[in-house]
């Protein structure tokens, strides 16, 4: 399959509130490929949700394009019934059956009555909600809730998928669960999923390409490969310091080191010798409980784009 | 109109009624109660106040019922708010005009029936309507419209200003109607309110219920004006209403609700 499935030009969103402006996207610019897993990636804030509201029809924007599967979002042509819509956010009215919820979706969107029982049964053997089917949704588990969501957004067999946080809230047994799901229904059925998470391994494991969102703006965006390469050439250098070792993140910071905590990571150029690195760390007095060296993770890269954004915007 | 979409919604609620049954007694509740409260007070009032304590069961019926007809407008999209499924919702491709109208539908279907209980329980304390058939009819539909109205009105505001303000799903009516000259002609009001009082969308309707209850005759002019001031309210409202939607939509209310 090719073309584009989602196709995004310069849509910037201002919005206005007690005297106070935000600008929310800036010229935000992406093309989704028909058939691949896309993320959109950045910290809170940074524009995700304002983007996918655009594409799904909630949000208008102050300017620019928006074309899905081929439809004029904007002009009022947004194809509903080929795209599915799931977070791990969703929510639904409490006293629903998660059957309820997957039928009354099907008629919302005209599946015919005895297609729609087939799609239905169908739907819930698929996802697993066999066992709760009957099950009121505010009795749900996180993980039925969200199987309950992807259920919903397939009720019509759809061309793209827009994936909002899919495993969040959930234990790793879940959200692995749930991962094979989404990489089974691109596998097997083609589907274009459209992806946001704030779970790094989850997108290294989905993704094929991923764009990386700060302060409205798109900034960086490849695979996963390729824009960790671009951030962050060389190796990753960990160092692990005690639990209140005074003073010692100012000083790691000096040389170039982000903190996560008690992890303080930068990247080794190819150029550096890790033993000027160790020395360096000696004279500042700092006393590593342990230290990792690696290939840097697009966690890594994500604390990175998040420090560099933060540095640039003040 | 997608008539698909609107189905979907009106199933929706009916399926939430159906698995929350305690709902109809809401429903009911205070509108039967209110009216057995004022039926007992027409059959203890003296003979010579009957007609009087008739006339304020008669309209606590129509208030009950206009009552009925807007706040379950108001409180389906109530929750919709409150249960944060509006957003799901709306991903279906529903539009503004297709989300009121199958609010108003299923309102009118919960009303309806309990317009006919708050009828049926008036004329067990004596309430009936002398035989006057067309004119009760008309005042009906005049408070059926009237209560449109402000429900659409009430979801505009909503849509407007935020779910903060869903509250007035079930304060709204108080004003309009006591400012509707409920129980007395709006000639007995200062100069004033008297005015404001014809701007009302249940004055007319509480009037002819009033004359409908006593058994005495209902000049077309009411049943008019009464129409046409529903109707303005409907005609107004709407639009007023499709703009807050469309409005939400740019403002990012939409997204927040």
């Amino acid at each position: 399959m090719s073309g584009i499935a989602v196709r995004v030009r310069d849509v910037s969103k201002r919005f206005r509130s007690r005297g106070e402006t935000i600008d929310a996207l800036k010229g935000v610019s992406l093309d989704v490929e028909r058939g691949e897993i896309f993320a959109l990636l950045g910290p809170n804030g940074a524009g995700k949700s304002t983007l996918l509201n655009i594409l799904m029809g909630i949000l208008v924007p102050d300017s620019g394009g928006v074309e899905v599967l081929g439809g004029d979002v904007l002009a009022g042509r947004t194809p509903f019934a080929r795209i599915g819509y799931a977070s791990g956010e969703a929510r639904f009215h409490p006293v629903l059956t998660a059957a309820d919820i997957v039928n009354l979706y099907a008629t919302a969107f005209g599946v015919p009555r005895a297609e729609r029982r087939r799609r239905v049964d169908a739907l819930i053997a698929e996802f697993g909600l066999a066992r709760c089917r009957d099950r009121q949704y505010m009795l749900l588990s996180s993980g039925e809730k969200m199987r309950t969501a992807l259920a919903k957004a397939f009720v019509t067999d759809p061309e793209l998928i827009v994936l909002d946080e899919p495993t969040i809230g959930l234990d790793p047994d879940g959200a692995i669960s749930i991962r094979r799901e989404i990489a089974r229904i691109n596998r097997e059925k083609g589907v274009t999923i459209l992806l946001t998470s704030h779970y790094m391994r989850e997108v290294e494991q989905l993704a094929r390409r991923i764009a990386f969102i700060a302060g409205g703006e798109i900034v960086d965006r490849g695979s996963a490969g390729e824009v960790i390469a671009r951030a962050l050439p060389g190796r990753s250098f960990v160092v692990v310091t005690r639990a209140g070792a005074a003073g010692a993140a100012e000083g790691l910071g000096g040389l170039g080191f982000e903190h996560r905590g008690e992890r303080h990571v930068r990247t080794l150029r190819s150029d550096e010798s890790m033993g000027d690195l160790m020395r360096a760390l000696s004279d500042l007095g700092v006393r590593p409980h342990d230290i990792e060296v690696g290939q840097p993770s697009l966690e890594d890269y994500f604390v990175h784009m998040v420090e560099s954004s933060r540095n640039e915007h003040g | 109109m997608n008539m698909g979409r609107l189905l979907f919604l009106v199933r929706r609620d009916l399926k939430i009624l159906r698995r929350v049954k305690w709902r109809v007694m809401e429903m009911l509740y205070f509108p039967v109660t209110t009216v057995i409260i004022w039926g007992l007070f027409a059959r203890a009032a003296p003979r010579d106040a009957v007609a009087v304590a008739l006339a304020i069961l008669a309209v606590n019926v129509f208030w009950n019922f206009a009552y009925a007809a807007q706040s379950t407008t108001n409180m389906q999209i109530n929750e919709d708010l409150w249960s944060g499924s509006i957003r799901q919702v709306l991903m279906t491709g529903v539009t503004g005009g297709e989300y009121i109208a199958a609010r108003i539908v299923f309102a009118l279907m919960m009303s309806v029936p309990v317009g006919a209980v708050l009828m049926a329980v008036a004329w067990g304390f004596g309430f009936t309507v002398h035989g006057m058939y067309l004119a009760s009819a008309a005042s009906i539909a005049i408070t059926t419209l009237a209560s449109v109205g402000l429900a659409v009105l009430v979801a505009a505001a909503v849509f407007t200003l935020g779910k903060e303000y869903s509250f007035l799903a079930w304060t709204v009516i108080q004003i309009f109607v006591m400012l509707s000259a409920p129980f007395y002609a709006p000639e007995a009001l200062p100069a004033w309110m008297e005015y404001v009082s014809r701007a009302m969308p249940f004055t007319d309707a509480f009037a002819v219920a009033r004359l409908v209850a006593a058994g005495a005759p209902v000049e077309g002019i009411l049943l008019r004006r009464g129409f046409l001031v529903a109707g303005l309210y409907v005609a107004a409202s709407m639009p007023l209403y499709l703009l807050a939607f469309r409005r939400a939509r740019v403002t990012g209310m939409l997204a927040r609700l």
